[in-house]
């Protein structure tokens, strides 16, 4: 520190009387010390740092506190504090470069603002000045750590350590790096050495407890131990160490399944079957633990869905009967448990014996009522000879019953079954032939469920899901209105209710319904609160609890109707929920440390690793590119600049979003190239109302209570809407969904959209290839790679036929000249690999679209429909059969073959395959063209009560709710 | 068939969502991981045959570094945050598997002397659980517990020294 900027000592004391203040939250207070000591020195870099970081801390409490004023004069009176604590910090840095201080105020200042990688910058500028401060190398790890610098978060733990090595914390932490960073062995001798440490004058060789709680943690640190030994695939000394630490471990259940999961993987299987036998003993419900059995015993696992992937194993005759003996013996011990009796129900093949366990495992449950037996054997029917199995069965027990009160096979002494027997055999045969297809079957036994007993609420969620298959959202909401009347207590009716009136589109009775489980929404609050603050605080509450399928079905019913500012708010409401669960770590980097709790730590490392896996982000994720997508679309064309790579694609629609569309099938957006001008003028007129009507609510609102009562000043999405760069934002979310969901097929289509219409040809060209490589017969993959092909030839056409632009320099064209140039050679050589040779584009797009056709147009109608689309696109003059491309003539009968294979349904196409190939028919053909209307007349035939078909099923009066407040 | 095991960092997300899916009392995220990441022995979940979650329980301790420890009489004890199990999975007996599961754990990984909750007046099913099946007993009222100002009867149930349960 250079002499200009040591302060004299009575201004050096109220220096750190500025800290001081600082660390109690006397903000005004350390502003004002600061201010005296600037008024005789206005240069000192560390009294200005301090001063920005009081002034962010005291902004940072205004956003927290709330309060007074109204939403956005708070807001933006944060972001103008914020902004003078930069300034401030900066100035006080240019002032003392050399200061650590200054950095480590700057870093706080941009850890507060969770931008940790530019806060580490900081901290390492500081530790330059000051490398042995414990204070700022704390931090930095902490930091390190959050950011996964795993190699950086071992250092300086390591460093730490060398400063300090009589603390627990840093010991453990020490160990923790080196653990995480691979070093296996290392992070163990640390542990050993710091077990030296301790005292061991206890029983058992540990040390003195003075509490349980003491007890607790010194095991946890012990089976952490353990977890690193296993990790290093150090088995045999792994379970050396459980041998001595069992006596002093209290979670006994824990480190019996490690070491049953140790033994099994050192190979020593005689030991690890008897382990595992023990567990199963204990538990023998437990699925992980039968799975380990059957390890340690050589046979194959199981085929539930959840384990092996779901892939199915084949078992030899041998292993067969090796498990048929396994299981009839833990029968015979548990005789009460449900996993012996139904685990063998998935590896006996069809035939005697599995019908006999099969009787016997379902007649107690219908007996006994269980909701849940059909979703129980759901993963049976991946066999159709068992599920052909299970209908004969079940039927053959209705006869019985209906004949004799009994089951099949009992003898005529057997007690009579009770009524609700014969019930719980219908509500079963409904859900069976819903899974079977089979609509009017399936009604047919709900209707006689409801019949018998009309009190049974479950019963009403069983025919709703039926309807819902069948392709009638609102009557399926209806009858779940009505389970939901039933019991209004009952939160889970509540949800099953608001999710199906999302479905069907209604989503201000979605959210009247939802409110009466939200809090501060219930019926005393809508006493003295307008509709508007009611819908306001429910929103708020449902985002604050995270409630992630509430947003996106939410989303997804705003989206269908066109409100794109709302179904985005919503959207990326989800994605935030995961930003914030990442953030929520970074206090337990500390907290389990002291609490000694490692083993869940790292796991809990290890699910952040993988949060933006869940399904949950990635259907927020996708729906938020969707969105920004159609919103880029909707801009006029040139303020864009889709080019003529955007220009091709299509927004692919998922099947389950078409679904819930209107009875005419007609998507209630005004912009969709699909509608005639007088249904555009329709959907506008009715889009106007609403929005006249919203806002007249909210004047009332307004004038009624002068402040808003929540602080969100976007409620409906309108400014995220209206972001000058959609495309920009969307492929944010995208990158994230590359990073962390590749996968997943939707994130290349999703990647594909995005890159085509920013121009990106190379980024594109590897999205599409990553989806053929992981879905070859997705069709929206094959549409892509087709269209991929049309829209580069154009391009390239394009770029032959620019001329040069006038004054433009010679270096800047000579090297937008080697740019294209590459685009072309990557195309040129991906081209070649992935469509078969020939003269012309055309022909060799016609070739690599015949060979789809031949490999998966058996699948369903979804791939005929896609190779029938890029057929007739390509034999169209006014379509991707235009010129540039080269190739042989277009031809009308081979559009006409298009045709065919877009109308290509049969008995087994399904509802969202139609949809979809409807869809596809009206892209290309336009809505009014005659094929359109036949596929649809004989859509409806399939599917009489699909909406989306013009079709609906009317519900009998009493299965509707008494009132429905739409 | 369900099964009913530790909970893993994995499941918090599904226990959440589950939650949210049947209760009126909702948590962020965050109060599962500080539960989980306090007291990994103590949370259970309920699987279906498909790995589907269908059932959980939270359950904490008051330990004798916390808050609570400072009252007189105090003793270590569980308790119960929250359970919940889903409509279509009920007769199947998962609560009770569930709480049994929280509760020996209490007992034997932290030495817990007994187990507490709160309960909603209203809430028939959950009490007739908890006194019939489970043995608790109403230890005190607590007025007004419940954001919509319901009261809440204190349950207690003590650990003998003997049964795991």
């Amino acid at each position: 520190m250079s002499d200009s900027l040591l302060l004299p000592p009575k201004e050096a004391g109220s220096f750190k009387q500025i800290v001081r203040c600082y660390e109690m939250k006397q903000y005004k207070k350390g502003l004002k010390t600061a201010d005296g000591i600037l008024k005789k020195f206005p240069n000192h870099g560390e009294t200005l740092a301090m001063k920005g970081l009081i002034i962010n801390a005291s902004s940072d409490n205004l956003a927290g506190g709330g309060g007074g004023g109204g939403a956005a004069s708070s807001l933006a009176s944060v972001e103008a504090k914020k902004a003078e604590a930069y300034d401030l910090v900066r100035l006080g840095l240019k002032h003392d470069l050399k200061s650590h201080v200054c950095w480590h105020v700057y870093g706080l200042l941009y850890r507060s603002d969770r931008n940790y990688n530019q806060a580490i910058k900081c901290y390492l500028n500081a530790l330059r000045q000051d490398p042995e401060n414990t204070n700022i190398l704390r931090d930095l790890s902490m930091l390190q750590i959050q950011m996964r610098d795993i190699k950086g978060y071992a250092e300086t733990r390591q460093k730490l350590f060398g400063i300090r090595t009589n603390s627990r914390f840093n010991w453990i932490s020490f160990a923790i790096g080196q653990h995480l960073n691979g070093n296996h062995e290392m992070a163990v001798e640390v542990l050993n050495a710091y077990h030296t440490t301790l005292d061991t004058s206890g029983p058992n060789g540990g040390p003195k407890f003075s509490s349980d709680l003491e007890k607790y943690e010194h095991g946890e640190l012990l089976l952490y131990r353990a977890m690193v030994l296993e990790e290093g695939n150090l088995f045999d000394e792994a379970l050396a160490h459980l041998d001595t630490c069992e006596p002093l471990a209290v979670d006994h259940v824990g480190l019996k399944e490690q070491r049953a999961r140790l033994l099994l993987k050192a190979g020593r299987n005689a030991e690890a079957e008897e382990m595992y036998q023990i567990l199963v003993e204990f538990q023998p419900e437990s699925h992980s633990y039968h799975d380990g059995l059957r390890a340690s015993m050589g046979l194959p696992p199981s085929t539930r869905p959840d384990a092996n992937g779901g892939a199915a194993t084949s078992s030899t005759p041998e292993q067969i009967e090796r498990m048929t003996a396994l299981y009839a013996e833990l029968r015979d011990e548990h005789p009460k448990c449900s996993a012996v009796q139904r685990i063998p129900l998935d590896f006996l093949p069809v035939g005697t014996q599995f019908k006999t366990r099969l009787l016997a495992y379902v007649r107690r449950r219908l007996t006994r009522g269980i909701p849940s037996l059909f979703s129980d054997l759901k993963g049976l029917y991946v066999h159709a000879a068992k599920a052909a199995v299970i209908e004969a069965l079940f039927l053959e027990i209705e006869e019985s019953l209906k004949k004799s009160e009994l089951f099949p096979e009992a003898s005529a002494d057997d007690m009579r079954e009770a009524p609700s027997t014969l019930l719980w055999t219908y509500i079963y045969l409904a859900q069976h032939f819903d899974r079977m297809n089979d609509t009017p079957r399936a009604l047919a036994y709900a209707d006689a469920a409801l019949k018998h007993t009309p009190t049974v609420i479950d019963l009403y969620l069983v025919k709703a899901k039926i309807l819902k298959h069948a392709g009638d959202p609102v009557s399926s909401a209806l009858l779940a209105d009505m389970a939901r009347s039933m019991d209004l207590a009952d939160r889970y009716l509540n949800t099953i209710c608001v999710k199906k009136l999302l479905r069907a589109g209604h989503q201000k009775q979605a959210e009247n319904t939802i409110m009466l489980f939200t809090r501060g929404t219930g019926p005393d609050d809508s006493k003295h609160k307008t509709a508007e603050e009611l819908s306001r605080a429910t929103q708020r509450n449902l985002y604050d609890m995270q409630c992630s399928w509430y947003e996106i079905e939410c989303g997804a019913c705003h989206e269908r109707q066109g409100e794109l500012g709302k179904a985005l708010k919503k959207y990326v409401a989800v994605t935030k929920h995961y930003a914030d669960i990442t953030e929520d770590q970074f206090d337990f980097h500390t907290y389990c440390v002291r609490k000694m709790t490692l083993r869940s730590y790292v796991e809990m490392l290890r699910m952040e690793d993988r949060l933006h896996r869940e399904k949950a982000y990635r259907r927020g994720a996708s729906g938020a590119i969707r969105v920004y997508v159609k919103l880029h679309d909707k801009k006029p064309s040139g303020a864009g600049g889709a080019g003529v790579l955007g220009a091709v694609v299509r927004p692919h629609a998922r099947a389950a979003d078409i679904a819930g569309r209107n009875a005419d099938g007609a998507p209630l957006d005004p912009d969709d190239p699909n509608l005639t001008p007088a249904e555009r003028k329709r959907i506008k007129q009715k889009l106007r109302k609403a929005e006249a009507k919203a806002a007249s609510k909210e004047e009332k609102a307004a004038s009624k209570d002068g402040t808003p009562s929540t602080k969100d000043d976007d409620p409906d999405g309108a400014q995220l809407a209206s972001t000058d760069n959609p495309l920009g934002e969307a492929t944010k979310i995208v990158s994230m969904l590359q990073q962390h969901a590749p996968s997943h097929v939707e994130t290349h289509l999703l990647a594909f959209e995005v890159y085509m219409r920013s121009g990106k040809a190379i980024l594109a060209l590897q999205a599409a290839k990553q989806a053929v490589r992981l879905s070859p017969e997705s069709p929206a993959t094959h549409r892509n790679v087709c269209a991929m092909f049309v829209a580069c030839e154009r391009l390239f056409a394009q770029w032959d036929a620019e001329k040069p632009a006038e004054g433009e320099k010679p270096a800047v064209a000579a090297a937008r000249a080697a740019q294209r140039g590459t685009v072309r050679e990557v195309y040129a050589l991906e081209r070649d690999e992935m469509l078969p040779k020939g003269t012309g584009m055309l022909d060799r797009l016609e070739a690599y679209n015949a060979s789809y056709l031949e490999a998966h147009g058996t699948l369903s109608l979804a791939q005929r429909s896609a190779a029938g689309e890029v057929l007739h696109r390509m034999h169209t003059p006014t379509d991707w059969g235009a010129a540039p491309l080269t190739g042989a003539s277009r031809s009308d009968s081979a559009r006409a073959r298009g045709v065919e294979l877009m109308c290509s349904a049969d008995a087994s196409s399904s509802l969202a395959d139609r949809l979809d190939a409807l869809d596809t028919l009206r892209g290309v053909l336009g809505t009014a063209d005659a094929h359109v209307s036949s596929f649809l007349s004989a859509s409806l035939q399939a599917f009489p009560y699909a909406r989306c078909f013009g079709g609906s099923y009317e519900l009998p009066e009493e299965q509707r709710p008494s009132s429905t407040d739409a | 068939m369900v099964c009913v095991r530790r909970a893993v960092l994995d499941d918090l997300i599904a226990m959440q969502q589950c939650n949210l899916f049947c209760l009126p009392e909702n948590y962020q995220l965050k109060y599962y991981l500080y539960h989980i990441l306090s007291w990994p022995q103590l949370l259970f979940v309920a699987e279906d045959y498909d790995g589907k979650i269908v059932g959980y329980v939270l359950a904490k301790m008051e330990e004798e570094d916390g808050e609570a420890a400072r009252k007189k009489d105090f003793e270590t004890h569980g308790h119960i945050t929250s359970l919940a199990v889903l409509r279509s999975h009920r007769k199947l007996g998962i609560a009770s598997k569930l709480m049994r599961a929280a509760q020996r754990a209490m007992k034997e990984t932290f030495g817990s002397k007994y187990v507490s909750l709160h309960v909603r007046k209203s809430n028939k099913a959950a009490f007739h659980l908890y006194t019939e099946t489970l043995g608790y007993k109403i230890h005190d009222i607590e007025e007004k517990y419940y954001a919509d100002s319901e009261d809440a009867y204190d349950m207690r149930h003590r650990f003998s020294s003997s049964d795991v349960n």
